[in-house]
């Protein structure tokens, strides 16, 4: 896999899923924590991506 | 899975915490907590095979930037004795330095030559970041498990 974006959607799975786990304990709770820290990233992601768009690569 | 915290003793606390770093997620299956235990396996395990299939480069410490470099190692490190199998097999030799002689642009030890086989690779930028991460990864599972021991956490 080559895709900067395939390998950041992957990252924030694995992260995402990790935190959930280790600091929520109820199934549901585990569930919208992971959902919400891996929207958050992808968003940052994004927007940092974004905002760097003038600078030359 | 218990809700209430609960001290499990200072020495099966401190041999979880020690479980815990030899193989990610057994401190906390050692705890009692199993179902999470396999689940950090499984997670450290991907995140840190991801690495190795991505060309991940072992860290070193390199005396031109120590305190990076020494960051990068601890990283590392925190995955536990995997990642000395690991880094034997990617560089050939268990070092955690870089030979002084060899800080340069053109290295010569052979493990000089070897991290910039890898550092060649277009993948070794991904690879190295699964790398880093299982490691911090391992590390949390530490200090989770630690305080589950303690009876900090439920």
């Amino acid at each position: 896999m080559q895709s900067h974006f395939g390998h950041m959607l992957l990252f924030t799975g694995l992260v995402s899923t990790f935190f959930a786990v280790l600091s929520r304990s109820e199934s549901r709770r585990r569930i919208r924590f992971g959902l919400t820290m891996a929207a958050c990233m992808i968003l940052l992601a994004l927007g940092l991506a974004w905002a760097m768009y003038p600078f030359p690569g | 899975m218990s809700t209430q915290p609960e001290e499990h003793g200072a020495g099966r606390t401190l041999l979880a915490c020690i479980a815990a770093w030899l193989i990610p997620g057994a401190g906390h299956f050692l705890l009692g907590r199993r179902g999470r235990g396999v689940v950090f396996f499984l997670l450290v395990g991907t995140t840190f095979s991801l690495g190795l299939a991505f060309d991940g480069k072992p860290a070193v410490v390199d005396r031109r930037q120590p305190l990076l470099s020494w960051l990068q190692v601890f990283a590392n490190v925190g995955a536990g004795p995997a990642e000395m199998v690991a880094r034997r097999c990617v560089l050939g030799e268990l070092t955690y330095v870089l030979p002084a002689d060899d800080a340069g642009p053109t290295p010569r030890s052979p493990v000089g030559l070897k991290l910039r086989e890898i550092t060649r690779s277009a993948r070794t930028g991904y690879g190295t970041a699964y790398l880093w991460t299982a490691g911090l990864m391992n590390i949390l599972l530490i200090l989770d498990a630690f305080d589950i021991g303690i009876g900090r956490k439920s």
